[in-house]
Formats: structure tokens, sequence, C-alpha cells
């Protein structure tokens, strides 16, 4: 008995005193392996562009929140009628980018457009990448009838047009941004799940996973320490990628008129919308920058995801 | 002999998942407030006093049994057809009505943009694969990465304004010009109208030989197809040129070439046939989510197909309409992934199920 305790005592101080050594050369390796990346990403052109274009929208994003709305929401009926940004023959003077309907600065406007449109994006992503992650974490390792289960409603949840459930979804409840995103992402982890799966079930085949088995380490801990890491890659591609169909989802429900708004919304949609509402063909630029700003955001996640594809892919890496 | 095998497996298949998008538009339509979905069955212009036609929606829906029951005399009065009434400023009457007359539009427009996309995207993808790194294939990346960027109905607008400045003879909106329907047998209605006999507006002018309006529904149609293909090449492209990358890299196709194989039969026999396999899919599912994406351009071009009668039902809180809508493009789709399936099992023999 005694024997037992010690070994025991023995044993736990062993883990306290390697376990904060072993944290540090865990955290060191990890840096070290973000750091390649990024210097493997940046020898790309193309995924260098693509993300200093999302760091140049987050950036946006969050200086736009020190900027207060009123200043935003400065409308002037005096010009009420668009006004060409100045280089656009007999434009305003000043103005970089025109204004809209009515007389409120584009350009300013769509500054605070990109940050409720990233944040709103951003989180339907990655609420459902987390989401995902953790039920096709829990389905891949465990198995079985929670497998099955899941296996089958994704298969449902894949044959409903996502567009059309989340207007039927947030419609039935109600008719507002955070409903939207709560139907956004009821439809948004089946992806991530089956991704998160399909990893999982490769790395359980692995020996480490079985070493940590035989050392003792609890199904949380292979799950969460041995397993869930080596899985992280292509889901960080997924976000970045999704990034982009989520803003133009979220855009395109705003501008058909999706949640009800009485006067004015900075939303690049709502933005596109007031320029449609406008007579475009004769105020093009209305449409054009928000427009343009959606497509910029898009094409650079976009690059980004690409770039991260290859550079995370381990054969390409050494 | 195989394939009737695996038809028969994929169609068992299909009723767990017919069940499931059944059961979550029925949880749907249940979220709702009752009055709200006693409404949806409620023939606002029916002669017949508002009270009684309460009593008998609520005895049709069994509002009074448990909600298993309930769900199925759901599926009982949807395999009947009677999926409700809408009452929007586009159509009054019943569902499945409203559903007969605005889906040959969307579908005509889908059939368009998908064959445009499909013809255009294979070649330009091969010719991206096959010149990579080059000019030609730089470009098509960049019409490939543009083209899925762009929100269609932002690319719809710029259409139409780029039409006004440099084409203004061509129409911008709209499926056919209002001014010369009259007077035709075989068109009922000028707004919203039916054409007869298929609801297909330009194969029913080319049935009844009507010239002028088959050629004015086809200037119609130009517009809102190259939107909806453009937004539609870029994820063909992509496809195309990457499932040829990865083909090219193979053993099979180093032997062919090593064999003195002239370059086109190498690129068509043995590289593009399997680049292909996979653009099946993309091309059969496309085509089904492109009747989602068509909801936005059809709004912008005033384009009387599902989508626009959606968004309007939307506006006008038609709640019969939006889960009709989900409905059909739910089962749409099922069907769609059904035989992208089926084509997929016949060209690939190695697909089991």
């Amino acid at each position: 008995m005694r024997n037992m305790g010690a070994h025991v005592e023995v044993r736990r101080g062993i883990r306290s005193a390697s376990g904060r050594a072993e944290l540090w050369r865990g955290l060191r390796r990890r840096l070290d392996e973000y750091s390649l990346t990024l210097r493997l990403l940046l020898k790309r052109p193309l995924a260098a562009a693509g993300l200093l274009i999302t760091l140049l929208y987050v950036g946006i994003a969050i200086a736009a929140s020190f900027l207060p709305d009123r200043d935003v929401l400065q409308t002037n009926f005096t010009t009420a009628y668009p006004q060409p940004p100045w280089w656009w023959g007999n434009g305003t003077p000043g103005s970089w980018f025109g204004t809209t309907y009515p007389g409120i600065d584009l350009g300013m406007a769509i500054f605070k457009a990109i940050r409720i449109d990233l944040y709103y994006s951003s989180i339907v992503v990655l609420g459902g990448a987390i989401v995902g992650m953790l039920v096709g974490l829990v389905a891949g390792y465990k198995g079985g009838l929670f497998d099955e289960g899941l296996m089958r409603s994704t298969d449902v949840a894949y044959s409903i047009p996502f567009l059309v459930f989340a207007i039927a979804v947030a419609y039935v409840i109600s008719r507002d941004f955070t409903t939207l995103n709560l139907s956004l992402l009821i439809l948004w982890w089946p992806p991530y799940a089956r991704l998160v799966r399909s990893q999982v079930l490769a790395v359980k085949a692995n020996m480490f996973v079985e070493a940590a088995r035989a050392a003792g380490a609890s199904d949380l801990r292979i799950m969460f320490r041995h397993i869930l890491p080596n899985t992280l890659a292509p889901v960080f591609v997924q976000v970045s990628l999704d990034l982009g169909v989520v803003i133009q989802i979220f855009a395109a429900l705003i501008f058909i008129g999706f949640v009800p708004h009485s006067g004015y919304l900075p939303e690049l949609g709502a933005l596109i919308f007031y320029g449609f509402g406008s007579e475009p063909t004769s105020y093009p630029w209305t449409i054009l920058f928000p427009g343009l700003a959606l497509v910029i955001f898009t094409v650079g996640v976009n690059l980004l995801g690409d770039g991260l594809r290859d550079v995370l892919d381990p054969r390409l890496r050494r | 002999m195989r394939l009737l095998l695996f038809i028969v497996r994929r169609l068992l298949l299909l009723i767990p998942t017919l069940l499931g998008v059944t059961l979550i538009t029925f949880v749907l339509s249940r979220a709702v407030p009752v009055d709200q979905l006693v409404e949806t069955y409620l023939n606002l212009r029916s002669p017949i006093p508002r009270d009684q036609q309460i009593a008998a929606a609520r005895a049709l829906l069994h509002l009074d049994d448990p909600i298993p029951v309930q769900y199925v005399y759901y599926l009982g009065l949807l395999l009947r057809g009677d999926w409700g009434f809408t009452n929007t400023e586009l159509y009054h009457g019943t569902v499945t009505a409203a559903l007969v007359l605005f889906f040959p539009p969307t579908v005509e427009l889908a059939i368009a943009a998908t064959f445009l996309a499909t013809f255009l995207g294979i070649p330009l993808g091969t010719i991206s694969a096959v010149r990579k790194d080059r000019i030609s294939d730089h470009v098509t990346r960049v019409v490939a990465l543009t083209g899925y960027s762009m929100p269609l109905f932002w690319l719809a607008l710029l259409l139409q304004i780029f039409a006004v400045r440099f084409v203004p003879s061509l129409p911008i909106n709209g499926q056919v010009s209002p001014g010369i329907l009259s007077g035709r047998a075989w068109l009922v209605g000028t707004g919203v109208f039916e054409s007869k006999p298929t609801h297909f507006l330009i194969l029913d002018a080319a049935l009844n030989g009507d010239g002028e309006i088959f050629w004015n529904a086809l200037q119609h149609l130009i517009l809102p197809t190259l939107a909806l293909t453009y937004g539609f090449l870029g994820v063909i492209l992509r496809m195309v040129r990457s499932g040829m990358v990865d083909a090219m890299g193979q053993e099979y196709v180093k032997t062919a070439w090593s064999k003195g194989l002239p370059e086109s039969v190498v690129i068509r026999k043995h590289i593009r046939r399997n680049a292909l396999l996979p653009v099946t899919t993309v091309v059969g599912l496309l085509f089904a989510g492109l009747l989602g994406g068509v909801v936005l351009v059809e709004d912008v071009f005033v384009w009387n197909g599902i989508g626009r009668w959606a968004t309007v039902a939307i506006i006008s809180h038609d709640l019969a309409a939006i889960l009709g809508t989900t409905l059909i493009f739910a089962l749409f789709l099922v069907l769609a992934n059904l035989v992208v399936d089926i084509i997929y099992a016949y060209l690939d023999p190695r697909i089991t199920l």
C-alpha cells in the first residue's frame, strides 16, 4: 500500500515539473511552425497580397469601431442627390468616393460598413468552425451511433439550399441580425464537422495516438492535445475561403430587404441597395464602390485561403 | 446490372433524406404562432366567411392532434399538393399553382447559364491547365477568381448600367416587352403571364411559331444569363484546371507521352476525361445551387421566377410562399444530388455504394 502511494506521489511530481517544460517546448515548437507558415506564405506574391488585403480589412474594421455613428450618419439634404467623386468629371471637390442618397459620404459609409459585415460574417464562420470541429472530433474519435447520426444529419443539411433555408428560419423566428446569424450558423457547421471527422479518422490511426493511450492519457487529452492540433490545417483554409462566401450571403440578404430597417444602415449590401433605389444608371458610383469593397475582400480571403492550402500541405512544406 | 443495383440503393437512401428535409420544413412551419400558420391556408379572395375558413384550415392541419401525428398529416398534405395559399402582389392563389407558374422561368434562366458556363468553362479550363503559369493561364485564373468573388446581384446591376450606356437597344429587365404581349391566344395575363402549353416562354413561342416574341424573349434572356454565367464560370474553370493539373502528374499520362501519342490525344483522352468527372458533380450541384442564386439576379432583372416571388414574399410577409420555396428548393437539390450520383456511377465504374 505504502509503496503504491509513493509511486503516485513520484509520478505527480514528475508531471508537474516536466509538465511546465513540456508546455514551453510545445509552445515554442508551435510558434516556430507558425512563423515558418508565415515565411512560406510571404514568399508567394498572390498569397501575400491576400494576407495584406485581409489584414487591411481587419484594420479598417477595428478603426471603424472607434468612429462614432453620427460621423457616418451626417446627411445633407441640400445636396441629397448622389454627388460624384472629384475625379469623376464635374465631381465634388474633396470627396474621394462621392456621396449616396441622402447626401451621405460614401467613403465614410463604406468604412463603417466593412466593420458590420466583417463582424457578422466572422461570427458565423468562426462559430460554425468551432461547433463543427467539436462535433467532428467527437464523432470521428468515438465513432458508433453518434457518428452515424451525425453523418445522416449532415446529409440532410447538405440537401437544403443555404440561402432559402436561412431566409425561412430567420423569417419564422424574427427578422433581425442575431437570428439571421443563428440561422446561418445552423447550416454552417456540417461541412466543418465532416472535414474534421475525416481528418480525425486519418490521424487516429497514427502510432503516437496509440502511444499516448498506452501512457495513460485520458480520452479528452488525446482528443484535444494529440488529435485536434493535427486536424487544424484544412480548417484554417476553409475558414478563410468561407469568410468571403458568408460576407456575400450576408450582403445579399440585406440587399433584398431581408432585415427591415428604418432610415439608413451602414452595411455594404444596404449601400448597394440605396444606390439601386436612386437610379444606378445615372449614379453608377453609388453601387460601384460598395460592391468593389465586397469583391476586394472576397478576392483577398480567397488568395489567402489558396496560399494557405499550398503552404500548409505537408507534402509541399519542406 | 451493377448500375441498376446502385440506383435502387441510392433511391432507398433518399427516404431518410426526404424525411429529414420535410421534418425541417415541418418544424419551421410549427415554429410560428398558430394564427400565422392557419393564415397560410386561408384564401383571402374566396367568398366563404373567414371564420369558416379558419375552422376548415385547423381541421385540415389537425392542429388539435399531438405534434408527431400532425407531421404525418403534414406529409399527406404535401403529397396531395395542398401547400396553402399565397397572397402577394405577384400572385394570388394556391402555392402549388404559383410554383407551376414561377418555376419554368427560373429553370429557363438556369439552363441557359449552365450551358453557356459549361461550354465556355471546359475549353478555357483546358487551355489554362495546358499553358500553366503562362499569360493565358493568368487571365483565365483572374476571370475565375473575380467570377466567384463577385456578388451576383452587383454584377447584374453593373451589366444593366453598362447596357444602358453602351447598348441602349438591349432590354435590361423583364422577360419580354409588355407591349407586344396582347392578342395572343397562347399567352394569358400581362405582368405575370402564363404561356401555353409548357410555361417556358421561349419554348412556347417556338412551338406556337411566334417569331416576334421568340426574338424578344431571347434578347431579354441575354443580360441575366451573362450575370449568372460569369459567377458560375469561375467554379467550373477552377475545377477543370485543378483536375487537369492533378491528372498531368499521373504515371499513366507520362506513359501516354512516352508512347509518343500526339498532344491532342493525350490532353483530350487521357487528361481531360479524368478531370471531367468531378466537373459533372459540380455542374449538377451548381445547377441546383444556381436556382438558389438566381433569387438575387431575378430580383434585379425583374424576372418573374421563383426567386423574385420569394423576394416579394419576404417583403410582404407571405409565410406560405416562403415555406413553399424552401421545400421546392430542397426537393430540387435532393433530386439533383440523386441524378449527379447516378451519372457519376455510370461514368466511373469504381464507384460503389
